[in-house]
C-alpha cells in the first residue's frame, strides 16, 4: 500500500474553503487501485458534519493529459451499518481500468502512459459545511492476464 | 471472430448517496459494454434506477433484491463511445450501506442483437451459479455476483477469467465479474463461504459474435464498416 495524501483534517465551509484539493502526485504504472477514506462522526467522535451537509468526493487520475475520474458523495450525520454498528468512514474505492485497451497484452492503465500519470483527490463542499478526516492510498500489481 | 474481452473498471462506494461515477475506456471495432450493481441498502430499497455510459442510457437486463438488504443488477450497450468515458450507476437508496459498479467492455460483438437471453439467479450456499441457454462457441458469457456477506473473497470457476472484484469489510459484501468464452458452455459460478443465513444473487449473459461476413460483398461490408468506426 502506498499513501498517497497522509492522513489529515480537512474543513469545508461556505465561503472558507469550498474545495480541497490533494496535491497531484505521480503514481507507479502498475497502480491497480485508489481509495479514499473520509472518518465519519460517530457517538465517540462527534465531528461539525451533519446528515444534511454534503461533499462530493472525486478521485483524479491525469494519464498524459487525459482525465480518467471516479466520484460519489459523502453527507455526515452517524450512519450505521446493516448490523446496526456506527460505520467510522465514508470509503470511496477505485480499480483502474485494465485489459487490451482494443489490442496487445493485457496492461494496467498507467502502462499507456508516454508523459505523466498522476493522481489526486477533489472533495467538494455541496450543502451546509463539513469537519472530517481524509486518507488516500493506492495498491499496486501487475495487470491480471487477461484469457478469454 | 469470437467476442473478446477488452477491458474491466470497477468501484465501490461506502455510505455514500446512491449515486456512483467511474471513467471507463472502451476501444476496437464492434463493441459493446457490460455494467454489474451490486447494492447492500435498506430493506426494500434494494434496487438498481439506472446506468449510463458517456450520458447515454444502457439497457437493463435484470434488477434482482434478494435477502434482506441485497440486490444487483446488470447492464448492456452496444456501440458505447471510444476512449474515457464516465459510467454513472444510480440505486434507489440514497444512503445505501454499500454500492459497487463494474464495467467491463467487449469487442467483436455483434451490434444488432448483441446479446442472448440474460438470467439470474438468488440463493443461500455456495456455490453461486447460474446457466446461460444456447451459448455458440463465438459468444463470450459475462456474469455479475454480489454476495451478501462472505467471510472471503469468491473463487472464480474454473473456466471463468475474473475481471474486476471488490471487497468491503463495512458489511462483509462481495461484488465481482467475470467472462468465460462460449466453447466452456453458459454455466458461470462462483464458491465461496458465507454466514448461515445470508444470500448471494448472480446473474449472466452471452454476447454474440459479429456475424460472418458473406462473401466477397460481406467481406467488403465488414471492412468499410471498421474504417467508419476507426
Amino acid at each position: 500500500m502506498t499513501v498517497l495524501a497522509a492522513k489529515q483534517p480537512v474543513t469545508l465551509s461556505f465561503g472558507v474553503l469550498e474545495q480541497f484539493v490533494s496535491p497531484a502526485v505521480v503514481i507507479n504504472a502498475l497502480t491497480d487501485a485508489i481509495m479514499v477514506r473520509l472518518r465519519r462522526p460517530t457517538t465517540l467522535n462527534p465531528m461539525a458534519w451533519t446528515a444534511a451537509d454534503k461533499i462530493g468526493v472525486a478521485i483524479v487520475v491525469m494519464l498524459d493529459g487525459v482525465e480518467y475520474r471516479c466520484s460519489g458523495r459523502a453527507s455526515g450525520g452517524i450512519r450505521l451499518n446493516r448490523n446496526g454498528n456506527e460505520i467510522t468512514h465514508y470509503v470511496l474505492h477505485w480499480r483502474l481500468p485494465y485489459g487490451h485497451f482494443d489490442r496487445g497484452a493485457s496492461r494496467r492503465l498507467g502502462e499507456l502512459s508516454r508523459i505523466a500519470f498522476r493522481a489526486h483527490v477533489v472533495l467538494t463542499r455541496v450543502a451546509g459545511n463539513a469537519i472530517t478526516e481524509i486518507e488516500v492510498t493506492s495498491s499496486e500489481s501487475p495487470a491480471p492476464l487477461a484469457l478469454s | 471472430m469470437p467476442a473478446a474481452f477488452d477491458t474491466a473498471t470497477s468501484a465501490q462506494e461506502l455510505s455514500g448517496d446512491g449515486v456512483l461515477s467511474l471513467t471507463h475506456t472502451a476501444g476496437g471495432a464492434d463493441r459493446a459494454a457490460h455494467a454489474g450493481v451490486g447494492i447492500i441498502a435498506s430493506a426494500g430499497q434494494q434496487d438498481s434506477t439506472s446506468v449510463t455510459y458517456g450520458g447515454t442510457s444502457m439497457t437493463e437486463m435484470t434488477d434482482t433484491p434478494f435477502g434482506v438488504n441485497s440486490g444487483q443488477a446488470t447492464y448492456r450497450l452496444a456501440g458505447p463511445a471510444t476512449g474515457a468515458q464516465t459510467v454513472t450507476s444510480t440505486i434507489t437508496d440514497a444512503t445505501p450501506f454499500t454500492h459497487f459498479l463494474g464495467v467491463i467492455s467487449l469487442t467483436g460483438v455483434d451490434q444488432t442483437t448483441p446479446v442472448g437471453t440474460p438470467v439470474s439467479a438468488t440463493g443461500t450456499v455456495s456455490p453461486a451459479t447460474v446457466t446461460v441457454a444456447s451459448v455458440g462457441a463465438d459468444d463470450l458469457v459475462v456474469d455479475n455476483v454480489m454476495l451478501g456477506a462472505a467471510l472471503v473473497a469468491p473463487v472464480v470457476g474454473a473456466d471463468q477469467t475474473s475481471r474486476w472484484s471488490q471487497s468491503e469489510a463495512l458489511n462483509g459484501g462481495e461484488g465481482a465479474g467475470s467472462t468465460q468464452a462460449g466453447t466452456a458452455g453458459g454455466v458461470m459460478s462462483w464458491t465461496f463461504a458465507m454466514n448461515p443465513g445470508d444470500d448471494w444473487g448472480i446473474a449472466a449473459v452471452a454476447f454474440k459474435p459479429v456475424a460472418a461476413a458473406a462473401g466477397w460483398g460481406g467481406l467488403l461490408s465488414s471492412q468499410r464498416n471498421r474504417l467508419v468506426q476507426a
